[in-house]
Protein backbone atom coordinates (compact mmCIF):
# COMPACT_ATOMS: atom_id res chain seq x y z
CA UNK A 1 0.00 0.00 0.00
CA UNK A 2 2.54 2.48 0.71
CA UNK A 3 4.23 2.71 -2.73
CA UNK A 4 0.39 3.66 -3.55
CA UNK A 5 0.76 6.80 -1.55
CA UNK A 6 3.93 7.59 -2.85
CA UNK A 7 2.66 8.15 -6.34
CA UNK A 8 -0.17 10.15 -5.15
CA UNK A 9 2.22 12.83 -3.68
CA UNK A 10 3.96 12.86 -6.88
CA UNK A 11 1.23 13.16 -8.74
CA UNK A 12 0.99 16.73 -8.70
CA UNK A 13 4.58 17.18 -10.52
CA UNK A 14 3.34 14.84 -13.03
CA UNK A 15 0.15 16.78 -13.59
CA UNK A 16 2.20 20.43 -14.40
CA UNK A 17 4.21 18.74 -16.87
CA UNK A 18 1.47 16.84 -18.93
CA UNK A 19 1.42 18.18 -22.40
CA UNK A 20 -2.24 19.36 -22.26
CA UNK A 21 -3.86 22.67 -23.47
CA UNK A 22 -4.44 24.85 -20.31
CA UNK A 23 -6.47 26.90 -20.18
CA UNK A 24 -6.76 30.02 -17.71
CA UNK A 25 -9.81 28.62 -15.91
CA UNK A 26 -8.10 25.44 -15.88
CA UNK A 27 -5.22 26.13 -13.92
CA UNK A 28 -7.65 27.86 -11.26
CA UNK A 29 -9.81 24.63 -11.14
CA UNK A 30 -6.55 22.96 -10.61
CA UNK A 31 -5.43 24.73 -7.75
CA UNK A 32 -8.24 24.06 -5.69
CA UNK A 33 -8.70 21.01 -6.92
CA UNK A 34 -5.11 20.11 -5.95
CA UNK A 35 -6.01 21.60 -2.56
CA UNK A 36 -9.17 19.58 -2.25
CA UNK A 37 -7.28 16.30 -3.06
CA UNK A 38 -5.05 17.01 -0.90
CA UNK A 39 -7.25 16.77 2.13
CA UNK A 40 -8.71 13.36 1.25
CA UNK A 41 -6.07 11.36 -0.51
CA UNK A 42 -5.33 9.13 2.33
CA UNK A 43 -8.61 7.72 2.33
CA UNK A 44 -8.85 7.14 -2.04
CA UNK A 45 -5.52 5.48 -1.93
CA UNK A 46 -6.66 2.68 0.44
CA UNK A 47 -9.74 2.50 -1.38
CA UNK A 48 -8.21 2.01 -4.80
CA UNK A 49 -5.55 0.07 -3.61
CA UNK A 50 -2.90 2.23 -5.69
CA UNK A 51 -3.17 1.70 -9.65
CA UNK A 52 -0.89 3.41 -12.48
CA UNK A 53 -3.75 3.85 -15.04
CA UNK A 54 -2.29 7.51 -15.21
CA UNK A 55 -5.01 10.23 -14.96
CA UNK A 56 -7.81 11.18 -17.17
CA UNK A 57 -8.35 14.36 -17.70
CA UNK A 58 -12.15 15.06 -19.87
CA UNK A 59 -11.40 17.97 -22.07
CA UNK A 60 -14.67 19.66 -23.11
CA UNK A 61 -14.01 23.14 -24.64
CA UNK A 62 -14.31 25.94 -22.50
CA UNK A 63 -15.88 24.01 -20.07
CA UNK A 64 -15.02 22.60 -16.81
CA UNK A 65 -11.88 20.83 -17.24
CA UNK A 66 -11.56 18.46 -14.34
CA UNK A 67 -8.43 16.27 -14.21
CA UNK A 68 -8.17 12.98 -12.37
CA UNK A 69 -5.61 11.80 -9.69
CA UNK A 70 -3.04 9.48 -10.82
CA UNK A 71 -4.71 6.34 -8.93
CA UNK A 72 -2.74 3.44 -8.44
CA UNK A 73 -5.18 0.57 -9.66
CA UNK A 74 -3.65 -3.16 -9.49
CA UNK A 75 -2.32 -4.20 -12.84
CA UNK A 76 -4.08 -7.62 -12.83
CA UNK A 77 -7.54 -6.20 -11.90
CA UNK A 78 -8.89 -3.46 -13.55
CA UNK A 79 -12.56 -4.76 -12.15
CA UNK A 80 -11.98 -2.76 -8.94
CA UNK A 81 -12.06 0.64 -11.02
CA UNK A 82 -16.50 -0.77 -10.98
CA UNK A 83 -16.23 -0.82 -7.15
CA UNK A 84 -14.92 2.45 -6.44
CA UNK A 85 -17.28 4.25 -9.20
CA UNK A 86 -19.88 5.21 -6.69
CA UNK A 87 -17.20 6.86 -4.42
CA UNK A 88 -15.88 9.15 -7.90
CA UNK A 89 -19.33 10.22 -8.81
CA UNK A 90 -19.97 11.77 -5.38
CA UNK A 91 -16.89 13.80 -4.94
CA UNK A 92 -17.24 14.73 -8.72
CA UNK A 93 -19.12 18.35 -9.58
CA UNK A 94 -22.56 16.93 -9.79
CA UNK A 95 -23.14 19.05 -12.92
CA UNK A 96 -20.46 17.12 -15.05
CA UNK A 97 -22.32 14.00 -16.43
CA UNK A 98 -20.32 13.47 -18.75
CA UNK A 99 -17.71 12.31 -16.08
CA UNK A 100 -19.64 9.56 -15.17
CA UNK A 101 -19.93 8.23 -18.49
CA UNK A 102 -17.04 8.20 -19.11
CA UNK A 103 -16.85 6.03 -16.47
CA UNK A 104 -18.90 3.54 -18.11
CA UNK A 105 -16.52 3.04 -20.69
CA UNK A 106 -13.49 3.38 -18.26
CA UNK A 107 -13.68 -0.94 -18.44
CA UNK A 108 -12.64 -0.64 -22.06
CA UNK A 109 -9.74 1.94 -21.12
CA UNK A 110 -8.24 -0.82 -19.05
CA UNK A 111 -8.31 -3.64 -21.74
CA UNK A 112 -7.03 -1.70 -24.48
CA UNK A 113 -3.44 -0.39 -24.98
CA UNK A 114 -1.70 2.02 -22.55
CA UNK A 115 -0.46 4.68 -25.21
CA UNK A 116 -4.57 5.69 -25.53
CA UNK A 117 -3.85 7.07 -21.77
CA UNK A 118 -0.96 9.05 -23.02
CA UNK A 119 -2.91 11.23 -24.52
CA UNK A 120 -5.76 11.71 -22.43
CA UNK A 121 -7.43 14.19 -25.05
CA UNK A 122 -11.28 15.16 -24.86
CA UNK A 123 -11.53 12.12 -27.96
CA UNK A 124 -10.09 9.70 -25.46
CA UNK A 125 -13.31 7.67 -25.12
CA UNK A 126 -14.19 7.57 -28.82
CA UNK A 127 -10.65 6.37 -30.19
CA UNK A 128 -10.51 4.25 -27.63
CA UNK A 129 -14.63 2.95 -28.18
CA UNK A 130 -13.69 2.85 -31.62
CA UNK A 131 -10.37 1.19 -31.62
CA UNK A 132 -12.11 -1.52 -29.05
CA UNK A 133 -11.56 -5.73 -30.16
CA UNK A 134 -14.12 -6.60 -33.38
CA UNK A 135 -15.44 -9.25 -30.51
CA UNK A 136 -17.79 -6.84 -28.23
CA UNK A 137 -18.43 -4.40 -31.05
CA UNK A 138 -21.61 -4.18 -30.78
CA UNK A 139 -21.99 -3.87 -27.06
CA UNK A 140 -19.40 -0.89 -27.54
CA UNK A 141 -21.03 0.90 -30.10
CA UNK A 142 -23.81 1.13 -28.26
CA UNK A 143 -22.56 2.52 -25.27
CA UNK A 144 -20.33 5.00 -27.29
CA UNK A 145 -23.69 5.82 -29.29
CA UNK A 146 -25.25 6.89 -26.03
CA UNK A 147 -21.92 8.64 -25.11
CA UNK A 148 -22.39 10.31 -29.07
CA UNK A 149 -25.75 11.64 -28.12
CA UNK A 150 -24.05 13.55 -24.96
CA UNK A 151 -21.60 15.37 -26.70
CA UNK A 152 -24.82 17.00 -28.91
CA UNK A 153 -25.28 19.43 -25.46
CA UNK A 154 -22.22 21.47 -26.99
CA UNK A 155 -23.27 23.73 -29.18
CA UNK A 156 -19.48 24.27 -30.52
CA UNK A 157 -19.57 24.37 -34.40
CA UNK A 158 -16.04 22.64 -34.45
CA UNK A 159 -17.41 19.93 -31.87
CA UNK A 160 -20.30 19.38 -34.15
CA UNK A 161 -18.57 18.73 -37.37
CA UNK A 162 -16.45 16.30 -35.87
CA UNK A 163 -19.01 14.09 -34.00
CA UNK A 164 -21.25 13.92 -37.99
CA UNK A 165 -17.88 12.65 -39.39
CA UNK A 166 -17.20 10.33 -36.45
CA UNK A 167 -21.16 8.81 -36.77
CA UNK A 168 -20.69 8.65 -40.15
CA UNK A 169 -17.48 6.53 -39.80
CA UNK A 170 -18.67 4.39 -38.03
CA UNK A 171 -22.00 4.11 -39.95
CA UNK A 172 -19.61 2.95 -42.59
CA UNK A 173 -17.51 1.15 -40.70
CA UNK A 174 -21.01 -1.03 -39.72
CA UNK A 175 -22.24 -1.05 -43.42
CA UNK A 176 -18.76 -2.49 -44.54
CA UNK A 177 -18.66 -4.88 -41.80
CA UNK A 178 -22.00 -6.18 -42.49
CA UNK A 179 -21.19 -6.18 -46.43
CA UNK A 180 -18.41 -8.24 -46.09
CA UNK A 181 -20.26 -10.77 -43.55
CA UNK A 182 -23.07 -10.80 -45.86
CA UNK A 183 -20.19 -11.26 -48.91
CA UNK A 184 -18.72 -14.45 -47.09
CA UNK A 185 -22.31 -15.99 -46.59
CA UNK A 186 -23.22 -15.93 -49.90
CA UNK A 187 -19.61 -17.40 -50.70
CA UNK A 188 -20.51 -20.43 -48.77
CA UNK A 189 -23.78 -20.68 -49.77
CA UNK A 190 -22.71 -20.54 -53.53
CA UNK A 191 -20.15 -23.51 -52.78
CA UNK A 192 -22.37 -25.54 -51.49
CA UNK A 193 -24.94 -25.16 -54.08
CA UNK A 194 -21.81 -25.80 -56.68
CA UNK A 195 -21.06 -29.27 -54.96
CA UNK A 196 -24.65 -30.05 -55.24
CA UNK A 197 -24.79 -29.03 -58.88
CA UNK A 198 -21.57 -30.95 -59.22
CA UNK A 199 -23.19 -34.41 -57.71
CA UNK A 200 -26.36 -34.54 -59.86
CA UNK A 201 -23.86 -33.70 -63.19
CA UNK A 202 -21.92 -36.61 -62.30
CA UNK A 203 -25.06 -38.95 -62.02
CA UNK A 204 -26.05 -37.47 -65.46
CA UNK A 205 -22.37 -37.98 -66.72
CA UNK A 206 -22.81 -41.89 -65.32
CA UNK A 207 -26.45 -42.63 -67.11
CA UNK A 208 -25.53 -40.87 -70.75
CA UNK A 209 -22.29 -42.78 -70.67
CA UNK A 210 -24.17 -45.97 -69.62
CA UNK A 211 -26.99 -45.38 -72.32
CA UNK A 212 -23.90 -44.68 -75.10
CA UNK A 213 -22.28 -48.07 -74.01
CA UNK A 214 -25.93 -49.82 -74.42
CA UNK A 215 -25.97 -47.98 -77.83
CA UNK A 216 -22.63 -49.45 -79.06
CA UNK A 217 -23.50 -53.27 -78.04
CA UNK A 218 -26.81 -52.85 -79.65
CA UNK A 219 -24.86 -51.29 -82.62
CA UNK A 220 -22.68 -54.17 -82.83
CA UNK A 221 -25.44 -57.28 -82.28
CA UNK A 222 -27.43 -55.32 -84.93
CA UNK A 223 -24.51 -55.53 -87.39
CA UNK A 224 -23.62 -59.14 -86.85
CA UNK A 225 -27.53 -59.85 -86.86
CA UNK A 226 -27.83 -58.02 -90.70
CA UNK A 227 -24.41 -59.91 -92.01
CA UNK A 228 -26.43 -63.18 -90.85
CA UNK A 229 -29.76 -62.25 -92.09
CA UNK A 230 -28.09 -61.30 -95.53
CA UNK A 231 -25.98 -64.61 -95.82
CA UNK A 232 -29.29 -66.54 -95.28
CA UNK A 233 -31.50 -64.72 -97.87
CA UNK A 234 -29.01 -65.27 -100.55
CA UNK A 235 -28.67 -68.80 -99.49
CA UNK A 236 -32.54 -69.28 -99.66
CA UNK A 237 -32.40 -67.31 -102.72
CA UNK A 238 -29.89 -69.30 -104.55
CA UNK A 239 -32.05 -72.35 -103.27
CA UNK A 240 -35.16 -71.36 -104.93
CA UNK A 241 -33.54 -70.63 -108.21
CA UNK A 242 -31.53 -73.03 -108.98
CA UNK A 243 -32.87 -76.70 -107.51
CA UNK A 244 -36.47 -76.87 -106.38
CA UNK A 245 -38.54 -76.49 -109.15
CA UNK A 246 -35.96 -79.58 -111.09
CA UNK A 247 -36.72 -81.56 -108.06
CA UNK A 248 -40.62 -80.59 -108.55
CA UNK A 249 -40.35 -81.08 -111.93
CA UNK A 250 -38.68 -84.27 -111.46
CA UNK A 251 -41.59 -85.40 -109.23
CA UNK A 252 -44.07 -84.48 -112.03
CA UNK A 253 -42.85 -86.33 -114.61
CA UNK A 254 -42.73 -89.33 -112.29
CA UNK A 255 -46.71 -88.86 -111.39
CA UNK A 256 -46.88 -89.05 -115.21
CA UNK A 257 -45.39 -92.89 -115.91
CA UNK A 258 -47.93 -94.27 -113.46
CA UNK A 259 -50.69 -92.38 -115.61
CA UNK A 260 -52.10 -93.50 -119.03
CA UNK A 261 -50.92 -92.13 -122.60
CA UNK A 262 -53.45 -89.66 -123.01
CA UNK A 263 -51.53 -87.33 -120.60
CA UNK A 264 -48.69 -87.27 -122.55
CA UNK A 265 -49.45 -84.02 -125.27
CA UNK A 266 -50.36 -82.11 -121.88
CA UNK A 267 -47.31 -83.26 -119.88
CA UNK A 268 -45.51 -82.01 -123.18
CA UNK A 269 -47.28 -78.29 -123.30
CA UNK A 270 -46.04 -78.21 -119.45
CA UNK A 271 -42.08 -79.64 -120.23
CA UNK A 272 -42.60 -76.41 -123.59
CA UNK A 273 -43.96 -73.52 -120.82
CA UNK A 274 -40.99 -74.84 -118.35
CA UNK A 275 -37.78 -75.50 -120.03
CA UNK A 276 -36.89 -72.21 -120.86
CA UNK A 277 -36.55 -71.87 -117.31
CA UNK A 278 -34.42 -75.20 -116.85
CA UNK A 279 -32.01 -73.32 -119.72
CA UNK A 280 -29.59 -72.71 -117.05
CA UNK A 281 -26.60 -74.58 -117.16
CA UNK A 282 -26.28 -77.38 -114.25
CA UNK A 283 -22.59 -76.62 -114.53
CA UNK A 284 -22.33 -75.26 -110.83
CA UNK A 285 -21.79 -77.93 -108.34
CA UNK A 286 -24.87 -78.18 -107.22
CA UNK A 287 -25.11 -80.28 -103.90
CA UNK A 288 -28.51 -82.23 -105.38
CA UNK A 289 -25.99 -84.58 -107.60
CA UNK A 290 -29.53 -86.52 -109.10
CA UNK A 291 -30.61 -82.97 -110.78
CA UNK A 292 -28.00 -82.43 -112.24
CA UNK A 293 -28.28 -86.10 -113.72
CA UNK A 294 -32.01 -85.14 -115.11
CA UNK A 295 -30.44 -82.10 -116.46
CA UNK A 296 -28.98 -84.11 -118.92
CA UNK A 297 -31.94 -85.56 -119.37
CA UNK A 298 -33.93 -82.67 -120.09
CA UNK A 299 -31.52 -81.30 -122.46
CA UNK A 300 -32.16 -84.42 -124.35
CA UNK A 301 -36.11 -83.52 -123.96
CA UNK A 302 -35.45 -80.35 -124.88
CA UNK A 303 -33.45 -81.62 -128.43
CA UNK A 304 -36.48 -83.84 -129.14
CA UNK A 305 -39.58 -80.65 -128.38
CA UNK A 306 -37.43 -79.00 -131.11
CA UNK A 307 -37.54 -81.55 -133.41
CA UNK A 308 -40.84 -82.02 -132.86
CA UNK A 309 -41.61 -78.46 -133.25
CA UNK A 310 -39.78 -78.26 -136.19
CA UNK A 311 -41.85 -81.32 -137.07
CA UNK A 312 -39.13 -84.10 -138.00
CA UNK A 313 -40.83 -87.00 -135.81
CA UNK A 314 -44.19 -87.19 -135.85
CA UNK A 315 -44.10 -90.84 -134.47
CA UNK A 316 -45.83 -90.09 -130.53
CA UNK A 317 -44.07 -93.46 -129.69
CA UNK A 318 -40.94 -92.59 -129.39
CA UNK A 319 -41.25 -90.48 -126.32
CA UNK A 320 -42.13 -93.25 -123.62
CA UNK A 321 -38.25 -94.55 -124.83
CA UNK A 322 -36.67 -91.41 -123.34
CA UNK A 323 -38.81 -90.97 -120.46
CA UNK A 324 -37.85 -94.49 -119.20
CA UNK A 325 -34.50 -93.57 -119.03
CA UNK A 326 -35.64 -90.40 -117.15
CA UNK A 327 -37.40 -92.51 -114.53
CA UNK A 328 -34.79 -94.88 -113.88
CA UNK A 329 -32.63 -91.88 -112.65
CA UNK A 330 -34.98 -89.87 -110.75
CA UNK A 331 -35.47 -92.80 -107.89
CA UNK A 332 -32.30 -92.25 -107.10
CA UNK A 333 -32.16 -88.49 -105.34
CA UNK A 334 -35.24 -89.15 -102.91
CA UNK B 1 2.73 -5.00 -13.51
CA UNK B 2 3.40 -3.09 -16.32
CA UNK B 3 5.33 -5.59 -18.04
CA UNK B 4 2.61 -8.53 -17.77
CA UNK B 5 -0.38 -6.10 -19.02
CA UNK B 6 2.05 -4.89 -21.91
CA UNK B 7 2.85 -8.72 -22.82
CA UNK B 8 -1.15 -9.38 -22.64
CA UNK B 9 -1.74 -7.01 -24.82
CA UNK B 10 0.69 -7.67 -27.62
CA UNK B 11 -0.30 -11.35 -27.41
CA UNK B 12 -4.32 -10.50 -27.72
CA UNK B 13 -2.91 -8.07 -30.63
CA UNK B 14 -1.02 -10.88 -32.37
CA UNK B 15 -3.75 -13.52 -31.77
CA UNK B 16 -6.25 -10.55 -33.17
CA UNK B 17 -3.86 -10.50 -35.87
CA UNK B 18 -3.73 -13.78 -36.45
CA UNK B 19 -7.65 -14.15 -36.65
CA UNK B 20 -7.80 -11.58 -39.47
CA UNK B 21 -5.53 -13.46 -41.31
CA UNK B 22 -7.49 -17.03 -40.87
CA UNK B 23 -10.49 -15.24 -42.04
CA UNK B 24 -8.98 -13.36 -44.94
CA UNK B 25 -7.78 -17.21 -46.00
CA UNK B 26 -10.61 -18.79 -45.27
CA UNK B 27 -12.09 -16.21 -47.64
CA UNK B 28 -9.61 -16.86 -50.52
CA UNK B 29 -10.27 -20.19 -50.09
CA UNK B 30 -13.91 -19.93 -50.80
CA UNK B 31 -13.32 -17.92 -53.55
CA UNK B 32 -10.70 -20.52 -54.81
CA UNK B 33 -13.00 -23.38 -54.37
CA UNK B 34 -16.04 -21.93 -56.09
CA UNK B 35 -14.39 -21.37 -59.72
CA UNK B 36 -12.98 -24.53 -59.43
CA UNK B 37 -15.93 -26.03 -59.04
CA UNK B 38 -17.50 -23.92 -61.19
CA UNK B 39 -14.31 -25.35 -63.61
CA UNK B 40 -15.32 -28.72 -62.98
CA UNK B 41 -18.81 -28.59 -63.21
CA UNK B 42 -18.59 -26.92 -67.08
CA UNK B 43 -16.45 -29.81 -68.00
CA UNK B 44 -18.64 -32.28 -66.84
CA UNK B 45 -21.58 -30.73 -68.69
CA UNK B 46 -19.42 -30.79 -71.93
CA UNK B 47 -18.51 -34.64 -71.43
CA UNK B 48 -22.08 -35.52 -70.72
CA UNK B 49 -22.85 -33.30 -74.29
CA UNK B 50 -20.26 -35.60 -75.52
CA UNK B 51 -21.62 -39.03 -74.45
CA UNK B 52 -25.31 -37.67 -75.47
CA UNK B 53 -24.02 -36.91 -78.75
CA UNK B 54 -22.52 -40.36 -79.58
CA UNK B 55 -25.44 -41.76 -78.35
CA UNK B 56 -27.52 -40.21 -80.47
CA UNK B 57 -25.84 -40.76 -83.39
CA UNK B 58 -25.46 -44.86 -82.43
CA UNK B 59 -29.11 -44.53 -82.01
CA UNK B 60 -29.90 -43.53 -85.18
CA UNK B 61 -27.87 -45.88 -87.18
CA UNK B 62 -29.58 -48.90 -84.66
CA UNK B 63 -32.73 -47.76 -85.79
CA UNK B 64 -31.66 -48.53 -89.49
CA UNK B 65 -30.06 -51.38 -88.77
CA UNK B 66 -33.03 -53.01 -86.87
CA UNK B 67 -35.02 -51.57 -89.64
CA UNK B 68 -32.60 -54.21 -92.79
CA UNK B 69 -33.23 -56.94 -90.11
CA UNK B 70 -37.13 -56.84 -90.43
CA UNK B 71 -36.97 -56.41 -94.03
CA UNK B 72 -34.10 -58.82 -94.30
CA UNK B 73 -36.34 -61.39 -91.89
CA UNK B 74 -39.63 -61.17 -94.07
CA UNK B 75 -37.73 -61.70 -96.93
CA UNK B 76 -35.95 -64.49 -95.37
CA UNK B 77 -39.60 -65.90 -94.38
CA UNK B 78 -41.20 -65.49 -97.58
CA UNK B 79 -38.38 -67.37 -99.14
CA UNK B 80 -38.68 -70.33 -96.59
CA UNK B 81 -42.35 -71.19 -97.50
CA UNK B 82 -41.72 -70.95 -101.31
CA UNK B 83 -39.20 -73.38 -99.89
CA UNK B 84 -41.18 -75.28 -97.67
CA UNK B 85 -44.00 -75.42 -100.63
CA UNK B 86 -41.16 -76.77 -103.42
CA UNK B 87 -40.27 -79.63 -100.77
CA UNK B 88 -43.52 -80.06 -100.29
CA UNK B 89 -43.92 -80.74 -103.95
CA UNK B 90 -40.77 -82.50 -105.05
CA UNK B 91 -40.38 -84.41 -101.46
CA UNK B 92 -37.12 -83.08 -101.28
CA UNK B 93 -36.27 -81.90 -98.29
CA UNK B 94 -34.65 -78.33 -98.47
CA UNK B 95 -32.19 -77.22 -95.83
CA UNK B 96 -34.36 -73.92 -95.30
CA UNK B 97 -32.56 -71.67 -93.16
CA UNK B 98 -34.29 -70.92 -89.79
CA UNK B 99 -35.42 -67.40 -88.95
CA UNK B 100 -33.29 -65.76 -86.55
CA UNK B 101 -35.67 -64.39 -83.90
CA UNK B 102 -34.30 -61.13 -83.46
CA UNK B 103 -37.71 -59.24 -82.96
CA UNK B 104 -37.63 -60.33 -79.49
CA UNK B 105 -34.18 -58.44 -78.96
CA UNK B 106 -32.77 -59.04 -75.07
CA UNK B 107 -30.60 -56.07 -75.28
CA UNK B 108 -34.18 -54.05 -75.94
CA UNK B 109 -35.66 -55.18 -72.68
CA UNK B 110 -35.90 -52.19 -69.96
CA UNK B 111 -32.96 -53.20 -67.98
CA UNK B 112 -32.17 -51.19 -64.80
CA UNK B 113 -29.08 -48.52 -65.71
CA UNK B 114 -26.79 -49.25 -62.59
CA UNK B 115 -24.64 -46.26 -62.65
CA UNK B 116 -21.15 -46.70 -62.50
CA UNK B 117 -18.61 -44.49 -62.28
CA UNK B 118 -17.62 -41.79 -65.22
CA UNK B 119 -13.93 -42.97 -66.23
CA UNK B 120 -12.27 -41.51 -69.28
CA UNK B 121 -11.98 -44.63 -71.27
CA UNK B 122 -15.68 -45.08 -71.61
CA UNK B 123 -15.14 -43.27 -74.63
CA UNK B 124 -12.78 -44.90 -76.47
CA UNK B 125 -15.16 -47.37 -78.87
Amino acid sequence: MDNSKKTIYKNSSIFASSDMKRSPSELALQAYVASEDGRRNHQKSDIFGGSDQGFFAIENGDHMHFPFKNLEIPKDSCTNIFTDKPLWSQNLYPNQPMVSVAMDSQSSICVDSPQSIKNPSGQENQAIGASSGSSHEQSDEDDLEMEAGSYEQSTNPLDIKRIKRMVSNRESARRSRRRKQAHLADLEQQVDQLRGDNASLFKQLADASQQFKDATTNNRVLKSDVEALRAKVKLAEDMVARGSLTSSLSHLLQNYLNTPQDYVNTNMNQINTISPIISTPGGNNSPYSGITDSNIGLENAEAFNNNVSNGLITDAVRVPEIWTWESHVAPVSK
Amino acid sequence: MDERKRKRKLSNRESARRSRMRKQQHLDELIVQVNQIQEENKKVRHMIDGATQRYLNFASENNVLRAQVAELTDRLRSLNSLLQIASEVSGLAFDIPDIPDTLLEPWQLPCPIQPIPASADVFQC
